[in-house]
């Protein structure tokens, strides 16, 4: 998958989390203060996004996270992570 | 063993009563309300603040925000400031069965990653109060009351109690319970009901300090120490007893002979009763 | 002979009961807390597992009351959460000497308990049962409690999440100063679910460390990483001290000082700004009339959340001024968990506990104290020292604050 599919799939994840729609994220776009999202928003967000790529996203590596595409680099190596070891 | 005995004289106690509101909306319209934007000239929500909400929030907070609204139109209150101070005592009846049905579901088919996070701050019995004092900005105590058939005797019991500590100068109580209380299906959705609808019942009713300038005051009377009867007082309605509460506030402001009559029997030894005060400003009615 | 006006006259605690995941029993619970005992452990979350190890405070027995006149058929209908409730509440009457009951006095009866209705049709539906999907509108466990124990006073639940059991002591403690009752139990409960360790681990606000259980809760630790699931209950006999002394009760101390307030800005984070939550610790050291460098003992709310613990050291800061630097602070949530409903109520007994044997318990798990939370810890071994004067925070969701303080009864 690469990145703009995920960003898709994210996208689609937002809006079930919020009820609200959103145009293409935009990677520098800040979580808090750009989609308007709190630390609850977040949570259900992640817990979606967990539960669709079959994934754990530790709480610490979400501290760092402020921007869409800070969001995007983690998803991705937990996505890669998964995939080698299912290769493995 | 013990060695002391308590007075047989009745304890009372009184509050003012300033601002309220009668709301009623059938389940079916809840989602509408959810969307409604604040009335005029109070602070719009955060946004989303209620998508998660129980279905008793929603109409509790409004009855609150029209009642609000409608003591600024009386010139009751020129500023959202002068609740801040006021806390909210919340009387739910058995709040948040909608999405509990909904979580439950989703845990026994799909395990526990489906539990929502919303579910504990927004579905529990102090959710109401708590989205009463962030809605409004009101730093007074926020707490929840009952969740039972005996809400109103606990919900206005609670508002008296925090009145007397002085820990705010009013105190928003908030009843609000369904007449008829949905039924669900297995999957939690509420089932269609042409006949008796399910309908949120709230009001919203500011009390003051017993000092305060009021239209009229509840008037709280703990009787002499009697046998305690031997089952529950029969609660035919919560519902019932919001209505008639609400018409007796309403009651108090125009006809003291109306409000005189109305009387709430409490589950212990106690009664509440409204007296009306003359000669102070009528406040208007919420829309 | 009682009269029921209003007084300003000390209210004191003549009566406890507790069950916790430290032991049950005022004693116990004492010991345990001052001895550093952990009862935090691995759990089997009634079938619905996550990967990796599960971990929470459980009870591990309820006693059944004991007084003869109590129905021990009702105490056993009242299901796990009403017995976390309702043995406390059956000990404290009894530790204070008010059993068996009387027609002669008011007993009051208030309870914090947050999410009983959602406890209730969480059991029943992973049972088989279907009342959640059904209209009905059952009696609350105060009333049954009130009737289980025959008391004649008002019943009122009260929450206000996290510190529901502290504003249940806060509205005891007003009935008797008001004169509406004689006597009051008030105290809350709470109970570990599948539900619940569910919703608070997808809040991201419990503990995921699941090596070594007993060093997961690790309040005001740089490396916390949220709270853990405890349940247990605590109940107090709160009565005018004229009253409590002229029967010769024991007193366990004076529950002297309670201030409220809400944050009011969201549903589940603590304002950045301190200055609510300062207000009702100032609030109570105010109606207990004393200054901030008279405390010998914050019982600190601090749960081991990221963002909780760094904000409760903010509002003691502001509330005590230079007193801080040497007020020591511990968060018992080390120990027992996190009781929830039932922790304000919990803390209050460990308050007590601290002026009983007048030592401090600590914080275990304290190893790098974080810097953003500056105070005086008292890591990992109880500090022995003069106690005489206590205060216990307790804040919710919904931006509860609750402060209460409590001091030796002179």
């Amino acid at each position: 998958m690469n990145r703009q599919q995920l960003s898709a799939i994210v996208l689609e994840l937002l809006e079930k989390e919020t009820g609200e729609t959103y145009p293409a994220l935009e990677e520098t776009t800040s979580l808090r203060d750009g989609l308007n999202l709190d630390s609850l928003d977040m949570a259900g967000l992640v817990l979606h996004i967990e539960s669709h790529f079959g994934i754990q996203v530790e709480t610490e590596l979400l501290e760092n996270v402020s921007t869409v595409g800070d969001l995007l680099d983690i998803l991705q190596k937990k996505i890669a992570a998964k995939a080698g070891k299912q290769a493995a | 063993m013990h060695a002391f005995t308590t007075t047989a004289d009745p304890v009372t106690a009184a509050c003012g009563v300033a601002g309220h509101a009668l709301l009623e909306v059938k389940l079916t319209d809840i989602a509408a309300v959810r969307e409604l934007p604040v009335p005029a000239g109070i602070t719009p929500l955060p946004a989303r603040f209620l998508r998660h909400a129980d279905e008793q929030t929603v109409v509790g907070l409004r009855a609150v925000l029209e009642s609000v609204a409608a003591c600024r139109a009386a010139g009751t209150s020129d500023a959202e400031s002068d609740f801040a101070d006021y806390g909210v005592v919340s009387a739910p009846c058995q709040p948040g069965r909608i999405p509990a049905a909904h979580c439950l579901n989703l845990l026994r088919s799909d395990g526990p990653s489906t539990v929502s996070p919303h579910i504990v701050p927004q579905c529990s019995l102090h959710s109401i109060a708590g989205a009463v004092s962030v809605a409004l900005g009101m730093h007074g105590p926020n707490v929840g009351v009952s969740g039972g058939p005996h809400a109103l005797s606990e919900g206005l019991m609670a508002s008296m109690t925090l009145l007397s500590t002085g820990a705010a100068p009013g105190i928003w109580f908030v009843a609000t319970t369904w007449d008829c209380e949905p039924t669900l299906d297995a999957d939690g959705a509420p089932v269609e009901r042409a006949f008796d609808p399910p309908i949120c019942v709230a009001f919203a009713v500011a009390l003051t300090a017993a000092t305060a300038p009021a239209a009229s005051r509840l008037v709280l009377r703990i009787a002499p120490l009697s046998p305690p009867p031997r089952q529950p007082r029969l609660v035919r309605s919560p519902a019932d007893d919001v209505r008639r509460f609400a018409q007796a506030i309403e009651a108090a402001a125009v006809d003291g002979e109306a409000s005189n009559r109305w009387s709430h029997a409490m589950p212990w030894a106690g009664e509440l009763r409204i007296a009306r005060v003359p000669a102070t400003p009528r406040l208007k009615e919420a829309a | 002979m009682i009269v029921a006006t209003s007084t300003s006259e000390p209210i004191v605690i003549t009566g406890v009961g507790a069950v916790s995941p430290v032991g049950n029993g005022f004693a116990a619970i004492a010991d345990g807390l001052l001895e550093g005992r952990s009862g935090i452990r691995p759990i089997e979350p009634g079938g619905f597992s996550r990967p990796g190890r599960q971990f929470a405070a459980p009870v591990l027995e309820i006693p059944t009351p004991t007084s003869p006149d109590i129905d021990l058929d009702a105490f056993a209908k009242l299901g796990r959460l009403g017995q976390l409730c309702g043995s406390p509440a059956a000990d404290a009457l009894a530790d204070a000497g008010l059993r068996p009951a009387t027609d002669q006095l008011r007993i009051g009866l208030v309870l914090g308990l947050g999410a009983e209705h959602l406890k209730a049709w969480e059991i029943d539906f992973l049972g088989g049962g279907t009342r959640v999907f059904e209209p009905h509108c059952d009696d609350t466990l105060v009333h049954r409690l009130a009737r289980m124990l025959q008391l004649r006073g008002p019943a009122v639940t009260v929450a206000a999440a996290c510190a529901s059991s502290g504003y249940a002591l806060a509205i005891g403690r007003a009935w008797l100063s008001a004169g509406w009752v004689d006597a009051c139990v008030a105290g809350g409960c709470d109970m570990i679910s599948p539900t619940g360790l569910a919703a608070f681990y997808n809040l991201r606000a419990l503990s995921r460390r699941g090596d070594d259980p007993a060093l997961a809760s690790r309040p005001f630790d740089r490396d916390r990483d949220g709270f853990v699931m405890g349940e247990g209950g605590a109940c107090l006999v709160l009565e005018r001290r004229s009253a409590a002394r002229d029967r010769g009760a024991r007193l366990y101390g004076e529950l002297a000082g309670v201030g409220m307030s809400s944050d009011a800005t969201h549903m589940v984070t603590p304002c950045s700004d301190p200055t609510q939550a300062a207000r009702a610790i100032r609030m109570a050291l105010d109606d207990a009339g004393i200054a901030a460098d008279q405390l010998d003992y914050v019982n600190a709310h601090a749960a081991g959340t990221p963002v909780g613990d760094v904000a409760e050291a903010g509002a003691l800061h502001m509330a005590l001024g230079s007193a801080v630097d040497t007020v020591p602070v511990s968060s018992t949530k080390s120990m027992s968990g996190h009781l929830v409903s039932g922790a304000a109520a919990f803390e209050a007994v460990a308050c007590l506990a601290a002026i009983d044997r007048q030592a401090v318990p600590p914080t275990v798990n304290l190893d790098h104290p974080d810097p953003q939370c500056p105070l005086d810890h008292v890591p990992h071994t109880a500090r022995e020292r003069r106690v005489v004067v206590t205060a216990s925070n307790s804040f919710g969701f919904g931006g509860a604050n609750l402060c209460l303080v409590i001091r030796h009864a002179a």
